[in-house]
Formats: structure tokens, C-alpha cells, sequence
């Protein structure tokens, strides 16, 4: 485990909503320590509240009980842009990490926070942004709206705009979701880059390997609960693919 | 040189109006809100030019304070929007109103006559004399470089790193607020500017006609609207940046629509039916485009 241990704090989070007249639990008490630096996989079914989870970190929703504390701060007290400088959260939906009539360079560029407190020149700013899309392939489209892009270029855009992003805590929800095994790999390499950057990184996958192989730490939730947590040495391959099979086969 | 007159006029009206068709236009396109107050902002502009014209105030106080009172006009409808979730053309039906009355009280009656008052126009009537009675080059010359300064203006505004986060929250607004924009104040700091853009098209109306009237903004929006929907078949998307293609694409609409719509009624054109034939116009343009992307009827 990384230094840092009073980083990120979820204590005792409770999230109800009210679907149709019902009351849902989204998140039944759950309390979680994220050490600086930690990237962590977060599995579990779907409904378990791993989405709830992260909407919750990233100040996104209010929790009717319990806190979320960033460097002992509530997260739900900081403001608009304090927020954003300190939680960046990837949405699983490629369609909400970005602007989609603004160009590739334009939406790299007002999410540069280096670039607005440096003053850097848009000459030098088009040479680093086509360092940063080359790999992925999109350096040739930089001048390109981003509509103009495949659901998987726009959901590698959003992970490579955290990478711009001050935020010492990023939030990845499902980033491989909509991506074909090659994006994915691109994916998961820019995540690696994140986390050498020595950024806090939480991600939702569905992807058994990658919940065993990938990060510091597995955590799954079910039903609003959290029902497992181990460190990377010693995750379970078998324990964790249970939380995704919770019911015995002949009841389901 | 008969045929020169609706060209002239077409021009003049297509110049002046450009400024209410950028303003519906940059509100639909980069704020993703179908704006329609901009049918209350624009007779509110030249209502409170004409007042203060009315009442010896300068020429610069009146056309500035018209476009302040169309920037608060939009901006209490994204306020409206923003802070009583109210829908976005309920919002803007209940500013109209509003205004309607807004501009009775200030005007103090339905209409006013500027006749004989100071105009911007005033500047180029020599050149309007030399060239005849007929084509008037100093007013459209005075009107097209006002356009392309706004324009310009305009379009550089919306490319530095404020306008650009103005059209994240436009565009995206979940996204907006991952990067620390606050939509609600963009909203109704966006809807300020285009409205001041309604204001000024109504300054310049009511000087170019010699008078403010009430009911100068009724057919704006189905006006703008044509307009718009012509010059985004006029412009390529795919050669300009989007911001710049929706600026030009309503500058161009509303020169356009204004030249055919004055040929038209020269031609014979009632013009009673001429909403009826710009309503016809719109649809026609939008199932061209959409037959031509291959969704109509699928």
C-alpha cells in the first residue's frame, strides 16, 4: 500500500433514491479507505452501486447518510471548480466525456489546466496534443469535431483529457465499456500512465481478468454493501467472479 | 433599375436582421437552447432605443441601452430555466410576454416615430445620395461593415479559452461540470449576449424604418428560423470550425432569405402569405436535408 493513508475516506455512505414510488438503496453504509496514490478496481453486478459509488466521490450526488472526505474534507462542501481541480470523473457513456461540437484540439485545450496557468502558446499546445493523440491514432484529426469521432476515440478522448486534469482523484466508470480489444489495451495503458503520475484512481470494470490483473486493490459491492476487499496480492480470481454470479445456478 | 430595388431592400433587411438570426442561431446551435425570446428581445431594443432617442438622450446611451435591456431579457430567461427548471420555451413564451408590455410602458404608446431623429445611418447619407434614390451603398456598406466587425468580434470571442468553455456548457453540460464550468451562469451569461445581438437588430430596425412598434418582433423567430436552416445548407460544416459555421451560416441565411423574399413579393408575392410561404420553405429545406442523409420516413 502507497503512502497517504487518509486520502480519500468513505465513511458510512447511505444513498437512497425513490424509483416509482419505491425506495431504493443504492448504497447501504458503505465505508472504504483509498490511500494516495492506490488505484483501485471496483466490481460487482449491476444495481450493486458502483455507479452510486463513484456519482458520490465525484460530489455528483448527496448522500442521505455518511460523508465522503478528501484530504479531510467533505467532498460534497467544495465548490464547482475546487471540485473539479481535485475529483475528474470519466463517465461510462463515451457521449458525456466531451464536447462533442468542439474540435479535438478544442476540447484537449479548455481542459488543460497547465495550459491555462502556463500561457502556453496555441503553436507549442498543437505539438503536445499531437504527442499525447499519436499513439491513439487521432493525431491527423485534431482539427476534427469531436462528433466526428467513433464512441470508442471519444471514450479514449475522455481518458486522455483526465490525464490534463489537476485532479489528484480519478474516477473511471466502466472506460473500457464501449472500447474493441486493441482501444482497450490504448485504455488501459493511458490509465497506467495516470496512475504513474501518481494520481488516486478508482474504476468500475466488469471484466474478471482485469478486476484480478489490473490496480493495487479489488473491492466489490453488492447490493449496496460492500462484500469484498483484498490488496492485489492477494486477490481471489474465484471469490471475485462469485460477486458477478451471487445466486446459486438453479436459482436463477 | 427596377429590378435593383428589392435587391436593396432585400440587403438592408437581410444585413439588419442578421443580427436576430446569429442570435437564435448561436442559442440553438452552441447552447443547445431554442430560444425564443428572442421574438421579445429584439421589439424591447428598439422600444428602449426609441424612448430614450424620444426623451433627448444620446444616440450612444439609446443603442447601448437597448442591448442591455435585450441582454436582460435573455438572461432572465436562462435564469428562469436554470433556477426554476422551468422549460426552456415556457421560459422563453413568459419573457415575451413580458416584454410585450415592457415595451408598451416604455414606449408609452404602441409605436414611435424616429422620423426625425439622430440615426447611425445619418453617417452615410451622402453616399446613399450620390448613388441615387434607388440603391442605397452607404447603408448597406455601413450595415455589412458593422456585421462583419460584430462578426469578427463575435467569432474570436468564441474561440479563446472563455468562449470555448461556454460552448462545453452548451454542448455538454455533464461534462462541463467535470471541468469546473458552471452551466447555470453560462447559460444565462450566453443568452445575455445573444439576446444584446436581438436588441441591436431591433435598434438597427427601428432606425432604418423610422420607428419602433410594438409588434416589430411578431414572425422573427419563423424569419430567423428559415434563415438558419438556409445558410446551414448555403455553409460546409466540414471546412470551418462549428462556431464559425453557425456564424456564417446565419449571416448568409439571413441575406439570402431576405433578397428572396423581396424578389418574391416584387414578383407578386402577397405579402400576407408570406409567413405561410417561409413556414412551407423551412420544411421544405429540412426534408431536403434529411431525405438527402436518408432518415425521412425510416
Amino acid at each position: 500500500m502507497k503512502s497517504g493513508d487518509d486520502f480519500l475516506i468513505v465513511k458510512d455512505l447511505t444513498v437512497t433514491f425513490v424509483r416509482w414510488g419505491q425506495a431504493v438503496n443504492a448504497l447501504r453504509g458503505v465505508n472504504l479507505n483509498v490511500p494516495q496514490g492506490q488505484w483501485l478496481i471496483l466490481v460487482g453486478p449491476n444495481g450493486s452501486g458502483k455507479s452510486t459509488l463513484l456519482k458520490a466521490i465525484g460530489g455528483r450526488i448527496q448522500p442521505d447518510q455518511g460523508q465522503a472526505l478528501l484530504k479531510g474534507k467533505s467532498i460534497t462542501a467544495l465548490s464547482g471548480d475546487s471540485l473539479a481541480n481535485e475529483v475528474f470523473l470519466v463517465h461510462q457513456d463515451p457521449l458525456l466525456g466531451t464536447a462533442h461540437t468542439l474540435t479535438v484540439f478544442e476540447n484537449l485545450f479548455v481542459a488543460d489546466f497547465q495550459a491555462q496557468s502556463d500561457h502556453e502558446s496555441k503553436k507549442l499546445l498543437a505539438i503536445k496534443y499531437h504527442d499525447l493523440l499519436k499513439p491513439l491514432g487521432l493525431s491527423e484529426r485534431m482539427k476534427q469535431p469531436v462528433k466526428t469521432l467513433s464512441g470508442g476515440e471519444r471514450q479514449l478522448m475522455a481518458v486522455l483529457i483526465a490525464r490534463l486534469r489537476p485532479s489528484s482523484v480519478i474516477l473511471l466508470d466502466e472506460p473500457l465499456a464501449a472500447l474493441d480489444p486493441g482501444k482497450a489495451e490504448l485504455s488501459i495503458g493511458l490509465i497506467n500512465e495516470l496512475n504513474g503520475q501518481g494520481k488516486t484512481l478508482i474504476q468500475v470494470t466488469h471484466d474478471p481478468e482485469l478486476a484480478v490483473t489490473a490496480g493495487d486493490r479489488t473491492v466489490a459491492l453488492d447490493q449496496g454493501r460492500l462484500v469484498y476487499d483484498e490488496m492485489a496480492t492477494a486477490r481471489s480470481p474465484v471469490a471475485i467472479r462469485a460477486h458477478w454470479y451471487p445466486y446459486p445456478i438453479e436459482s436463477r | 433599375m427596377n429590378w435593383l430595388v428589392p435587391l436593396d431592400i432585400g440587403l438592408s433587411m437581410g444585413l439588419i436582421f442578421a443580427w436576430a438570426v446569429l442570435a437564435l442561431a448561436l442559442a440553438f446551435r452552441l447552447l443547445s437552447f431554442p430560444d425564443l425570446t428572442v421574438e421579445g428581445s429584439l421589439p424591447l431594443g428598439a422600444a428602449v432605443y426609441a424612448a430614450i432617442l424620444k426623451s433627448d438622450g444620446s444616440l450612444s446611451t439609446a443603442v447601448v441601452t437597448a442591448i442591455i435591456a435585450g441582454a436582460i431579457a435573455g438572461g432572465l430567461t436562462a435564469f428562469l430555466h436554470v433556477r426554476f427548471s422551468l422549460n426552456k420555451f415556457l421560459a422563453g413564451i413568459i419573457v415575451v410576454a413580458i416584454t410585450y408590455s415592457l415595451s408598451l410602458r416604455i414606449m408609452g404608446a404602441s409605436n414611435i416615430g424616429l422620423l426625425q431623429s439622430a440615426s447611425l445611418f445619418d453617417f452615410v447619407t451622402p453616399l446613399d445620395r450620390a448613388t441615387g434614390e434607388i440603391f442605397h451603398a452607404g447603408t448597406i456598406l455601413f450595415l455589412a461593415v458593422s456585421l462583419v466587425i460584430g462578426a469578427t468580434l463575435l467569432v474570436s470571442a468564441l474561440s479563446s479559452r472563455r468562449g470555448m468553455r461556454l460552448r462545453v456548457a452548451g454542448s455538454n453540460p455533464e461534462y462541463a461540470r467535470s471541468l469546473g464550468i458552471s452551466v447555470p451562469w453560462n447559460l444565462i451569461f450566453g443568452l445575455a449576449l445573444t439576446n444584446g445581438l436581438a436588441a441591436f437588430s431591433g435598434v438597427l430596425l427601428a432606425m432604418h424604418q423610422g420607428f419602433a412598434d410594438v409588434g416589430m418582433g411578431l414572425g422573427v423567430l419563423i424569419l430567423a428560423l428559415a434563415a438558419m436552416t438556409i445558410g446551414e445548407r448555403l455553409i460546409s460544416e466540414k471546412k470551418v470550425p462549428f462556431h464559425i459555421f453557425v456564424v456564417l451560416a446565419a449571416i448568409f441565411g439571413s441575406i439570402l432569405y431576405q433578397v428572396l423574399v423581396a424578389y418574391a413579393v416584387r414578383m407578386g408575392l402577397a405579402p400576407t402569405d408570406l409567413k405561410l410561404v417561409t413556414a412551407v420553405l423551412v420544411l421544405l429545406v429540412v426534408a431536403f436535408r434529411v431525405s438527402q442523409d436518408g432518415e425521412l420516413f425510416s
